[in-house]
């Protein structure tokens, strides 16, 4: 049974597409078939962190949802660059990426017209069915509007980025408030940024008591992730860093949860 | 033994003109709140003070002060939306609101420096009211009524589409 997974954090800047990136790569490597859509088509970034060249993309997102494509062919197979020793040909695992357009005029007619946010939904289950996904991460814009509600709302699994900040805390708590609303069946809640030496299992109680929700992982802030800029899977160049570690209980957690 | 259970403090209410203590409360939770609301730990009925107008959270042996009201907190005559408290400081409730002093049993404090390091902490809060109205105002909307509707069909219909072609 596939899942869709939506990843969300109320303000920018919270790691979130790093965190998603590397988790779907997680998550494939343990042998899934996984598709991660950018629908941040305000902000578009999580293909840097997969290194992918959109100017190899004939389609993007923005393309499907005005009609100019079918979803299947904004979807774009990055087995090979981001997991690596696939058999050739091999049904599982594979990651793809749904990307969204750096066209600014693309980005500028978003902002302007807006989308129709049931044809995304549409293409979120065509997705799963045409590239017989197990696993489908939706990366969203951060804020709460149309889009990120939808996001939300059909997710079997949300997982909520926030930094140990008070703003973060404040403005996620609307989001938890949301999704329970919304009956979401599962929400994990990533602490990211986590500055060293300060007391986690007080940031973990006062958030675990303020949203009554459990913690998934605490990840540390690292200089590692802030020189790699950006620019490339962290959990690949560093396989025994916490963050990686950290991630890894994410990612078996989302699987073990499945089962 | 925990530490964190026997740090209690006090909240003085105190006169603006001569610092003297008026009134006196003593909390040993690790969360207060003052405002005009009756259900406040901390109630006055005070048209400068807000419904829900300061929070007091505290975290190991630290306490932080958030301003939760429309009109402010000052402490020293400046503006704050949160500060850390420290034994003795006084914070007003607006600029012509009531004042208070802040206050941790001196031994209490003592104890909990030999095994808390203050920088070591974050106090994490929200305002548990805004957070309600935020997002009531969310979900009144048409758009979030329909789609929660909507939602739970999505995903049944899903997990029914998926089944069927699991099947053939």
């Amino acid at each position: 049974m596939a899942k869709i997974i939506s990843t969300h954090s109320f303000r920018g800047g919270t790691g979130k597409s790093n965190t998603t990136a590397n988790l779907a790569t997680l998550i494939a490597k343990a042998g899934y078939r996984v598709g991660v859509i950018d629908t941040d088509i305000q902000s578009p970034g999580i293909h840097v962190v997969f290194q992918f060249d959109q100017k190899k993309a004939k389609y993007s997102l923005n393309d499907y949802l005005w009609g100019r494509c079918a979803i299947r062919d904004a979807a774009y197979d990055i087995t090979e660059q981001c997991i690596g020793n696939v058999v050739p040909g091999a049904h599982r695992p594979r990651l793809f990426i749904i990307p969204s357009s750096l066209n600014s005029g693309e980005i500028a007619r978003i902002l302007r017209e807006g989308y129709d946010v049931a044809k995304l939904n549409d293409g979120l289950q065509e997705l799963i069915s045409t590239l017989d996904l197990d696993y489908l991460l939706i990366d969203t814009h951060p804020g709460v509007n149309e889009e990120t509600l939808l996001s939300i709302a059909i997710s079997d699994v949300l997982v909520l980025i926030l930094r140990p900040d008070n703003q973060d805390f404040q403005g996620t708590a609307v989001t938890v408030e949301l999704a329970r609303r919304l009956d979401i069946p599962e929400l994990l809640v990533v602490v990211n940024k986590v500055p060293e030496g300060v007391d986690e299992n007080l940031i973990i109680e006062q958030v675990e008591n303020g949203y009554q929700a459990e913690v998934a992982v605490m990840l540390p802030l690292n200089n590692e992730m802030s020189r790699l800029g950006s620019c490339g899977l962290f959990t690949n160049q560093y396989p025994g860093h916490p963050f990686t570690q950290g991630l890894k209980s994410l990612a078996e957690r989302i699987i073990k949860s499945q089962k | 033994m925990s530490l964190v259970n026997e740090i209690a403090v006090k909240i003085h209410l105190v006169d603006p003109s001569d610092g003297r203590t008026l009134q006196t409360w003593s909390f040993e939770s690790p969360r207060i709140t003052i405002g005009r609301d009756p259900q406040q730990d901390v109630s006055l009925s005070d048209p400068y003070v807000s419904r829900t107008h300061a929070e007091l959270v505290r975290a190991g042996s630290v306490w932080q002060l958030f301003s939760r009201g429309r009109n402010g907190i000052l402490v020293n005559g400046k503006s704050i939306t949160e500060i850390r408290l420290e034994p003795g400081m006084s914070f007003r409730l607006g600029a012509n609101g009531p004042q208070f002093r802040f206050d941790q049993a001196q031994e209490v404090t003592a104890q909990a420096t030999l095994s808390f390091d203050p920088e070591s902490i974050i106090v994490l809060s929200f305002d548990r009211e805004a957070v309600q109205d935020e997002a009531e105002n969310v979900a009144s909307t048409d758009y979030f009524q329909k789609l929660n509707e909507k939602a739970k069909e999505l995903r049944a219909r899903r997990q029914g589409r998926q089944a069927s072609s699991g099947s053939s």
